[in-house]
């Protein structure tokens, strides 16, 4: 269908429009003419990716700037999908136009996905792949190939010489699978394809880490022009993967490897002494220089900055002490064995950057500004040796970034050093974290660079805290309410069991029998109700372990067993992947089964368990973190005194955005429902922390429920969903309120309805409150039910009292497994 | 160093006791020839004062304080750290020293070179000698122990201009030193001249008038000569100022200082 909003024509790719997601592209418009960043959190399953894409490739198309899209998802999966779904809207467009537009879209991914070599792509592991490609396709492999020496190249790389460099794939979308074959067909490698045309792309797909991580950053994206937009898809994780990039973990292990590599550097320099002292000779006279080449290019804002990179850094030359290579590694090795040093401490040491640059200079006579210029002298060298084999040197470049980072920001890192694994261990085996505290290094680049940035995820509740940890601006956040013809899901807080004694899986009570009984019989009864498929999230694997062997024990289990299969999610992800396809299968075959898993694992993630797959999802205990940990409780400090954002609030938020991200995982869609259980008391304070669309969904009488009236609720909706649609289900006025989705009629009756009521165009929307294409009743509802729950607070506050402290003392110590 | 590292990593080289047999056993180096012993043999070979380094084939000979636990697990580190002491307090020289950037980085460099040399005993005695010529001519107190000719004066070189900043020439682009000009003490009467130019506190009007000082005037804290000063200053003060004049100079002189009058 096509439409306006003000004077831009959309072509969206479907007969109907969902409402949010209209409200969602005229917020998108909004945005990008008012040039700014944005928060945006649209419910899952309502179409969120093309709704995007459609707004934003109008935009592109109709305006004469042709504004640049780069679009960052997480997963491969997600980054497929949303070329498929790019692709159609492109056939659509040219199917409605008439004519075929010039227009390039294309993903990239890493060369393990992306490769053809016959020999190279077999390998398991992508580092593999990464090195063995580079050696075959590094530019002095063909300089050597040019003067007649026998070397191997990869014929698929070679042959994109020979095509102009403009046009080395034809207009269109490609999707990944597409471009694979369109490589094969023509005899081409797919990634640098891709690589080289991403400055002639529309649209560009990759994931976060090719603009948030330093080191991928500086080859793939820096070229990226100033306006393009960017945007953030499932972003709730955002910050967590901006300090995941900067932070450096090095243990006693890689730091021998780093020793290795450093030999094997000195090794290579005595070799090229002896045959080609040119070469590095002219490496020196190019630092003698500086590194103003890339000062220029910075100057003209050619590239974006990078973190690892500071811009102060590029105005100067490296200094005398490490430009020439032998210095250069006496200083790394240097380093190295002053880092061994420190690991042979017996007791856990926090330091911040200034401190330990002051101790190291100390006792091995490193500044601190030949050591921020390691990483980029580290990279001139390995440059200049015409290293192949750089998955060799992979640990010696860490511990580079990591002396380059500890020396330039004095804030925002802490070095933390844990002798020992676990607080029992007798055996040392020490691990140096330099952990990032900051979330906003990492992305400021970003922000600086591109003039809109829009952060958007089904679940990036509350709005607020986003941009306070990011530390931007936006122009706008908004969150959209799903409209429903009627209620498809049905969340409920479960606080107590069938005993009345409330159950939750804070560390006193968590292995209480009867807190473990109680959720044992919750799952009991749900798997005698629930149709199809359960899925149920536990706060961490030791906790899920824990509860499934008591299980065991008191012979919950079996009794389920007769109703449901029961599978269980490992931090192994071949162990997991082979659980969810027999759960799919079993889900398939009608029985059904349930899937046990971890908040914060893989499936909590990037699963999807549509229609079927997941009928009811229970939340066993609120996902809080290891708040033990030192890097946590680090991190939370640093919010604290930088941010002003107080521990117990980020812990509260990082919990329920889990937690909202397992319940989003069964709503798919809005011809699919379920029930989301939120079994924990600790949730019942905590409601108003989950993103608007379940938030408002929470009735009052659906809080603070035992077990039995969950379960009669439960049984009462499933009775009620299974009735056939009343057709015609429109407001008795005849607007177009209410309705979950719109042709193009309602749609234009909408914004006529809007621009009569608000006056011309998207500035009414300024004052509107909440989103009117909602059904009046509903709005009437929510505020009715913001009301009443205020109230609840105050009077539930003295029975509250013990769970504010028990929060306060924040008494989690299960352990944290991340699945990598 | 290098079979040390592999083979015998961790036995003493001396008594062959090993950490495994012995729990708890600590090795001591020197900073001479750096050899790794435990601490056992250390005592027992050095408590009755100097002695040569027990390990077969050396002959250092070593005070017992000379031992000391090791810093880095790798020895030539280890090493590379105590000559780069050495040299790094001879040649001490910060940015701001120099003339241009450029300048500092060549120091550094050659800083580096020198370490580079001694650690990998090439050219020890040229760099040494040049060591020891520059903190000779700068002034700079090596430890004695350190140069292998010790009492080896250097010339004080001829071509160098008297105000560089390193006399021996080794390091380049060093700002000149300028000396600054000597300050002339702080003044509070601002030039003003302070010779009493009407009278003159004689010792004899002081012990004139002693031993009946009357409490009126000692009241202020002054001693009775300041106080007797003090009387004479105002009572004869005025009698060189001639306002006349003095008007007439400001307004024939005072144009460009129009300052509070």
């Amino acid at each position: 269908m096509k439409f306006f909003i003000d004077d831009l024509p959309v072509l969206f790719p479907y007969p109907r429009i969902y409402p949010e997601q209209y409200a969602y592209m005229c917020d998108l418009k909004r945005t990008l003419d008012a040039g700014g960043h944005c928060v945006l959190e649209m419910p899952s399953g309502t179409g969120k990716t093309v709704s995007l894409l459609s707004l934003i490739v109008a935009y592109q198309q109709h305006y004469p700037e042709h504004r640049k899209l780069i679009y960052c998802s997480r997963t491969m999966s997600e980054i497929e999908k949303a070329l498929a779904e790019l692709k159609a809207l492109m056939k659509y467009r040219s199917d409605q136009l008439g004519h075929v537009e010039d227009f390039r879209g294309l993903g990239l991914t890493s060369r393990k996905n992306l490769c053809l070599h016959p020999s190279v792509k077999r390998e398991k592991s992508g580092a593999v792949v990464d090195a063995r490609c580079r050696a075959l396709t590094a530019g002095f492999v063909k300089e050597k190939k040019e003067r007649g020496e026998d070397v191997d190249v990869c014929i698929y790389h070679d042959n994109l010489d020979l095509l102009e460099p403009h046009n080395l794939v034809p207009p269109g979308v490609f999707t990944l699978d597409g471009l694979l074959r369109y490589g094969e067909d023509h005899k081409q490698c797919p990634y640098f394809s891709a690589r080289r045309m991403m400055s002639f792309c529309n649209v560009i797909i990759y994931s976060y880490h090719y603009l948030l991580d330093p080191k991928i950053a500086e080859r793939v994206s820096k070229e990226l022009s100033k306006d393009c937009i960017v945007v953030f898809d499932e972003a709730h994780n955002i910050d967590n993967v901006c300090i995941e990039s900067l932070s450096i973990d090095l243990t006693e292990d890689s730091l021998r490897k780093a020793t290795r590599g450093a030999n094997n550097l000195e090794r290579k320099i005595e070799e090229m002494k002896a045959s080609d002292e040119e070469k590095l000779q002219n490496e020196y006279q190019k630092l003698v220089e500086g590194l103003r080449e890339a000062d220029e290019a910075r100057a003209e804002d050619a590239f974006m900055s990078n973190p690892t990179l500071p811009d102060d850094l590029l105005k100067e030359a490296v200094p005398g002490n490490i430009r020439r290579a032998e210095h250069f590694v006496a200083f790394l090795k240097r380093f190295i064995e002053y880092l061994k040093t420190r690991m042979k401490v017996l007791y856990v040491i926090q330091e911040t950057p200034p401190s330990f640059l002051s101790h190291l200079k100390e006792l091995t006579f490193i500044e601190r500004k030949p050591l921020r210029f390691c990483a980029e002298r580290l990279t001139s060298l390995v440059r200049t040796l015409e290293l192949t084999n750089i998955e060799d040197y992979q640990p010696l470049q860490e511990v580079a970034t990591f002396a380059t980072l500890i020396a330039t920001y004095e804030t925002g890192f802490l070095l933390i050093l844990e002798p020992f694994e676990t607080e029992q261990a007798t055996v040392p085996n020490p691990i140096l974290h330099f952990a990032c505290l900051d979330a906003s290094i990492a992305i400021k680049p970003v922000f600086e660079r591109f003039s809109s940035v829009i952060i958007t995820s089904g679940t990036i509740s509350p709005l607020e805290m986003y941009p306070k940890m990011l530390n931007f601006n936006t122009v706008l956040q908004e969150s959209y309410p799903m409209s429903l013809t009627r209620r498809s899901f049905l969340p409920m807080i479960v606080t107590r069991g069938s005993d009345q004694q409330s159950i939750t899986s804070g560390f006193q009570s968590r292995s209480d029998p009867g807190v473990v009984r109680n959720y044992g019989a919750l799952l009991f009864e749900f798997a005698k109700l629930t149709p199809d498929g359960i899925v149920v999230f536990f706060p961490s694997y030791l906790y899920m372990e824990m509860i499934i062997s008591m299980w065991q024990g008191m012979g919950i289990l079996d009794q389920i067993w007769t109703y449901k299969l029961i599978l269980v999610e490992t931090p192994d992800a071949q162990e997991t992947s082979l659980a969810l396809e027999t759960y799919r299968t079993a889900c398939e075959n009608g029985k059904g089964a349930i899937l046990l898993c971890v908040a914060r694992g893989k499936v909590s993630e990037g699963i999807d368990f549509d229609h079927h797959f997941g009928r009811t999802v229970l939340c066993m205990g609120a996902p809080f973190q290891y708040t033990e940990s030192r890097i946590l409780k680090a991190r939370l400090e640093f919010l604290r005194e930088n941010y002003r954002i107080k521990e117990q609030d980020f812990l509260s938020f990082d919990a329920m955005r889990h937690a909202a991200q397992c319940l989003g995982r069964v709503l798919r869609g809005k011809d699919d429902y379920g029930i989301m259980v939120l079994a924990d008391r600790r949730f019942q304070k905590k409601r108003n922390q989950l993103p608007r669309w379940i938030a408002e969904e929470i009735h009052e009488g659906q809080t603070g429920l035992s077990t039995d009236a969950a379960v009669g609720m439960a049984k009462k909706f499933l009775r009620s969903i299974a009735q056939p649609l009343v057709p015609g289900q429109k407001a008795p006025d005849g607007s177009t309120k209410g309705k979950d989705s719109w042709d193009l009629k309602e749609l234009e009756n909408f914004q006529r309805e809007q621009r009569s009521n608000r006056g011309e165009g998207d500035f009414g929307r300024q004052d509107a409150y909440a989103h009117d294409y909602l059904h009046r009743e509903t709005n009437a509802g929510s505020t009715l039910l913001h009301n009443g729950s205020r109230g609840d607070v105050n009077t539930a506050d003295e029975f509250d009292e013990d769970i504010a402290d028990e929060e306060f003392l924040i008494a989690e110590r299960m352990q944290i497994e991340l699945v990598g | 160093m290098d079979e040390e590292d592999s083979v015998g990593a961790n036995k003493c080289p001396v008594c062959g006791s090993d950490p495994r047999t012995h729990p708890g056993l600590r090795f001591k180096i020197n900073t001479k020839c750096y050899h790794r012993i435990c601490e056992g043999c250390v005592d027992r070979h050095f408590s009755s004062g100097k002695a040569e380094c027990p390990v077969g084939g050396c002959h250092v000979s070593l005070w017992k304080r000379e031992w000391r636990t090791q810093t880095f697990e790798d020895l030539k580190i280890e090493r590379e750290v105590e000559i780069r002491r050495r040299v790094t307090k001879i040649l001490d020289r910060r940015e701001e020293e120099f003339e241009t950037k450029r300048d500092y980085d060549d120091f550094l460099e050659l800083r580096e070179e020198l370490v580079m040399n001694l650690v990998f005993r090439t050219d020890v005695a040229a760099t040494n000698r040049k060591l020891k010529e520059y903190a000779q001519a700068n002034g700079i107190k090596t430890d004695p122990t350190d140069g292998p000719e010790p009492g080896a004066k250097a010339p004080r070189r001829k071509d160098m201009a008297p105000d560089a900043a390193d006399q021996s020439g080794l390091i380049k682009g060093l700002k000149r030193i300028v000396i600054p000009e000597a300050k002339a003490p702080y003044d509070p009467f601002m030039g003003m001249p302070r010779t009493r130019e009407y009278y003159e506190v004689k010792e004899s009007y002081i012990t004139r008038v002693r031993g009946k000082p009357a409490e009126a005037m000692l009241a202020g804290g002054y001693d009775f000569a300041q106080y007797m000063d003090e009387s004479l200053l105002r009572a004869f003060a005025g009698l060189g100022v001639f306002i006349e004049d003095e008007m007439s100079a400001r307004d024939n002189t005072a144009i460009p200082v129009p300052g509070p009058t």
